[in-house]
């Protein structure tokens, strides 16, 4: 209690709209669906594991998507694998949102001319919120696109905003 | 709430079984209500927007095939009560083993009677269990994999898969190619 006084100078009392606390709630609690498609999701799984720990940022992998919140795509994006995608984003409850991560899912990476099996950016599929840059990128990368997404959705905009 | 309390255990001495019951009764209903209220408003709050692709079963990204209730082969039935009767006679072997070793009935009717009444029981026990256990081998109820035994005539997997397959996903694929790549053929 004494801390939270101290830090807003309120007596541990916040007011805030229903909407803003939906929305710190589900910033909070980004469950992503378990999606490893390629070497992507080893730095995935390194993230999720104790030397980096994305628990402490409210991120708990799902085996459903439907209890996930985000959809990580991490790794090559194959023609095959595109409906499995599709299909598993459209499972998910909204709201709900996507990271693309590494050069794979943002464009093709390495097969985007010669790969005629790699479907060219997984944002041809879904829509993606947030692009993680790199060959794989490293935990950090994906903490900090996690990080980027959840500044997206801080500033979304209310219902009464959007009217 | 300690007060509550304290004012059902002044007032409700007498029938403390009955308070106990009253707690337990409370427990449940603040479950119920805890339970309900919750999935209520969530169920409120959370934005609904069902379509037919979301309601589809989860089956890991596949597209659901079939029934789930398919026909499951009858010999398994059979296999399951097997290793539910043994499982029991596993279960039943404790309270045997428990009271045999017990000094109540011993004290009774004596040391070497209770000895050879319980060796007794147990050998029976088993040994009905056991010659269950050989008519089942003899009549081949364990034999899961004998196919033949049932009549069930097994099929070549050795298959190949038909060239004709390979052109349908090609052609299925080939507008998602983009016109501008190196041919490498």
């Amino acid at each position: 209690m004494d801390a939270i006084s101290n830090k807003t100078g309120e007596g541990g009392v916040i007011m805030v709209a229903l909407e803003d606390l939906l929305n710190w709630a589900e910033r909070s609690s980004l469950w992503p669906i378990t999606f490893g498609l390629a070497c992507c999701a080893i730095e995935m799984m390194g993230a999720y594991a104790s030397h980096y720990d994305l628990d402490r940022l409210g991120v708990i992998p799902r085996n459903s998507p439907r209890q996930a919140d985000v959809m990580i795509v991490s790794g090559t994006v194959t023609f095959k694998m595109a409906d499995s995608i599709r299909r598993l984003y459209d499972q998910m409850p909204e709201p709900r949102y996507v990271i693309s991560m590494g050069s794979c899912a943002n464009c093709g990476g390495p097969y985007w001319q010669h790969g005629y099996h790699v479907v060219k950016g997984v944002d041809r599929i879904i829509p993606v919120d947030v692009y993680v840059p790199g060959c794989p990128p490293r935990p950090e990368a994906l903490i900090g696109g996690i990080l980027k997404l959840q500044e997206k959705i801080k500033a979304k905009l209310t219902h009464s905003q959007l009217q | 709430m300690k007060c509550y309390y304290q004012f059902l255990l002044q007032n409700i001495t007498l029938v403390s079984e009955q308070t106990a019951f009253l707690h337990i009764f409370l427990a449940v209903v603040g479950v119920m209500l805890f339970v309900v209220v919750g999935l209520r408003v969530s169920a409120w709050l959370r934005p609904n927007k069902p379509y037919a692709e979301k309601l589809t079963t989860y089956e890991s990204g596949v597209e659901p095939v079939g029934n789930a209730w398919a026909p499951v082969n009858s010999r398994l039935y059979i296999i399951g009560l097997v290793f539910i009767l043994f499982e029991l006679e596993t279960i039943l072997l404790f309270p045997w083993a428990t009271v045999w070793v017990s000094e109540e009935s011993r004290q009774m009717v004596g040391d070497s009677t209770w000895n050879l009444y319980m060796a007794i029981l147990g050998t029976f026990f088993i040994l009905i269990l056991g010659i269950g256990l050989i008519y089942a081998v003899v009549k081949g109820r364990l034999a899961y994999s004998h196919t033949a035994a049932a009549g069930v005539v097994q099929s070549s997997f050795r298959s190949k898969v038909p060239l004709s397959y390979y052109e349908k996903i090609n052609e299925q694929y080939a507008s998602h190619v983009p016109t501008n790549h190196n041919k490498l053929d």
